[in-house]
């Protein structure tokens, strides 16, 4: 009877218990066997070529401080990078975390369709977002607009298009330019 | 009492096992498929990711621009948190911190170029995590896989087996209860039965049933033991009769010639009278011993006619006080009638009542110092007849032996000079019992003892 009583009290045990930990976890991670990898994952090369590989490299795009300055901020990019992939980049704003640094950039609404360099100028077309913003937010967008082509080797300037059509930048003093030299925006670059 | 605890404890028993067998059947058939489940769960998982690890992989090397809408797709069709490590920097589209989820050792282990696996408890949160390098595009994908629905349904399938388990304990207690019952029900007819010969019933037999050969033997030799104990007590009864049937006439001759030798006293030397005195004292002793085994041999034997008739039990006592008091000598008790009860009438032999209040009364004048008090009172549907003496009263351990046969209690060895037969209080029972009544001895309130007759009384209807 004693015997009885004990193995019940150890099933019922062994039941309660079982509750407390339904999935088990794990203390170290398990590894997968390379040859049960499917999908040529661990390929060094993409699958059907014995030589394609992504290459990372890091740029610097333009955004500002919590004064309006244009600071560089790094982001990786396959290689080589493009200057409409750099814009890319720009266009998609600060992180969660650079925001909380204090940046911000005028060129989320943007969409760039085409950039290229021709003679050290950067030709970016934009979508009709950049008339939506104040003269003073648009000579900001075309700050980081600028900074980010100088650092990719637009070191002339950059000229804007919107609808194939040149845009016409009032700068601080009332001038107005169709190119945009880093002499104009000096002033928003820290010494 | 015995009955109920052997029944206690099979229930018991069998509620004990059915709870053991199903508690292990239970946890076994939870762990099993606990098991399977995960194992299931995270095969699936595993092969999504590398679904979904291939499909960045193609992503980055033909669009790396559309690489966030790609992450933001699969995140919501696999319902799951894609967190990449590209060119050394965590990027994910999930507001999680990635690093909480991955364990170090899953990230050194994903540095090495290995694919793992690992199941994290983060916040009450149950994470399955896939970790997968992929060295032709230099990333690491790792992808966050919640369990919580799998930790749900483990916790339905714990709630079900548990219920099934109550469940079937229930019905295995039941199960207990119902083969308890019939396992004991032929012990509980013995037990009654054997009660029923105690009591007297002689007639008492086990019926014969068909419910399993041991019960069949059981009922036979029960059967036979009540058969051969009622043949040796009718053979012991008629050895007695027997005896005293032939002692009787030979003791009439000697009491004859006690009688003649008592007419020629005075003619005797005194030390023959002395022994005549004696001697016919022990002759009525030994005739009054001889009467009362007759007597108890005919109504062992059922050979007792009873001549019933309805009479008034309060005047029908009375009578009898008188009668007796006067045979035997001595001062005549009261009889104290409640007045309910003088209208009262019982079913009774004249005879043995009478033979009842005498034996009462002789045996309180030889022990007792007499009969103080007779008193009648109803109780309920029953007339009580209490016998008071005025002696010390019956110590606890006598009161139920005094109505064996030749049983002699204290007082009766305290006065050794008064002689009895030991069979007058006997034979008061014998009588009561063949009149449907009960006797009992117990201590008067007044410190005697206390003779106490319960006759059924005659309901006349109205």
């Amino acid at each position: 009877m004693m015997r009885l009583r004990r193995l019940a009290v150890m099933g019922l045990s062994a039941l309660c218990l079982s509750g407390c930990t339904l999935v088990s976890t794990s203390s170290s991670p398990s590894l997968i066997n390379p040859n049960n990898v499917p999908l040529g994952l661990l390929n060094p090369t993409i699958p059907f070529t014995d030589y394609a590989q992504v290459r990372w490299v890091t740029r610097d795009i333009f955004l500002l401080d919590h004064d309006n300055q244009v600071v560089p901020v790094p982001r990786s990019m396959t290689a080589p990078p493009t200057l409409a992939a750099v814009f890319y980049y720009e266009t998609q704003g600060p992180t969660p975390i650079e925001i909380a640094n204090g940046l911000t950039s005028q060129v989320g609404t943007l969409v760039v369709t085409q950039a290229n360099i021709e003679d050290g100028v950067a030709l970016v077309y934009v979508n009709k977002a950049l008339n939506q913003l104040s003269p003073a937010q648009q000579r900001l967008a075309a700050g980081q607009l600028l900074y980010t082509a100088d650092a990719m080797g637009a070191t002339r300037g950059i000229e804007i298009f919107i609808d194939q059509t040149p845009f016409t930048l009032a700068l601080r003093n009332g001038e107005k330019v169709q190119l945009v030299t880093p002499s104009d925006l000096a002033y928003l670059k820290k010494a | 009492m015995r009955s109920r605890s052997l029944r206690l404890r099979l229930v018991l028993i069998f509620g004990l096992g059915t709870l053991l067998l199903s508690s292990l059947l239970g946890t076994l058939t939870f762990f099993g498929v606990r098991d399977v489940l995960i194992s299931q769960q995270q095969k699936t998982d595993l092969q999504q990711s590398y679904v979904n690890a291939a499909l960045i992989r193609n992503t980055l090397y033909t669009a790396p621009l559309q690489l966030n809408n790609e992450v933001n797709s699969i995140e919501q069709s696999a319902n799951s948190i894609l967190i990449l490590k590209i060119n050394g920097q965590w990027q994910t589209l999930s507001q999680l911190v990635p690093s909480v989820n991955i364990s170090s050792a899953a990230m050194r282990a994903a540095n090495d170029g290995h694919v793992t696996t690992e199941t994290r408890m983060v916040l009450s949160q149950l994470d399955y995590v896939v970790g997968i390098p992929m060295p032709s595009v230099q990333v690491q994908v790792f992808e966050v896989w919640q369990l919580d629905g799998l930790e749900q349904n483990m916790r339905i399938l714990l709630l079900v087996i548990g219920s099934a388990a109550l469940f079937t304990t229930i019905l295995g207690a039941s199960g207990g209860i119902w083969v308890s019952r019939r396992t004991l029900k032929p012990l509980v007819v013995v037990s009654d039965a054997a009660a029923r010969i105690a009591g007297g019933d002689f007639e008492t037999r086990l019926p014969t049933t068909h419910a399993g050969s041991e019960v069949e033997q059981l009922t036979e030799s029960f059967n036979e033991m009540v058969n051969q104990l009622v043949t040796k007590l009718e053979r012991d009864a008629r050895f007695a009769s027997d005896v005293s049937h032939e002692l009787r006439s030979p003791l009439t001759a000697l009491a004859m010639s006690a009688s003649i030798l008592e007419q020629h006293r005075d003619e005797l030397a005194p030390a023959a009278q002395q022994s005549l005195t004696l001697l016919s004292a022990e002759i009525l002793v030994f005739q009054g011993l001889i009467e009362d085994l007759i007597e108890l041999s005919r109504s062992d034997a059922g050979a007792n006619s009873l001549s019933l008739e309805v009479m008034p039990i309060a005047e029908l006592t009375r009578q009898a006080v008188r009668s007796v008091t006067r045979r035997l000598g001595g001062v005549e008790p009261p009889v104290e009638v409640d007045a309910e009860v003088e209208s009262v009438r019982v079913l009774v032999d004249r005879r043995r009542f009478e033979r009842i209040v005498a034996n009462l009364v002789d045996n309180a004048q030889r022990y007792a110092g007499g009969v103080v008090a007779v008193r009648l009172s109803l109780a309920g549907t029953r007339v009580e007849i209490d016998v008071d003496d005025a002696g010390p009263g019956i110590s606890a351990s006598d009161q139920d032996h005094v109505f064996e046969r030749f049983y002699r209690g204290r007082a009766a060895h305290d006065r050794s000079t008064v002689r009895g037969t030991g069979l007058g209080l006997a034979l008061v029972r014998e009588h009561v019992k063949s009149l449907d009544g009960e006797i009992r001895a117990v201590q008067s309130p007044e410190g005697g003892a206390r003779f106490q007759i319960e006759l059924p009384q005659v309901e006349f209807p109205s």
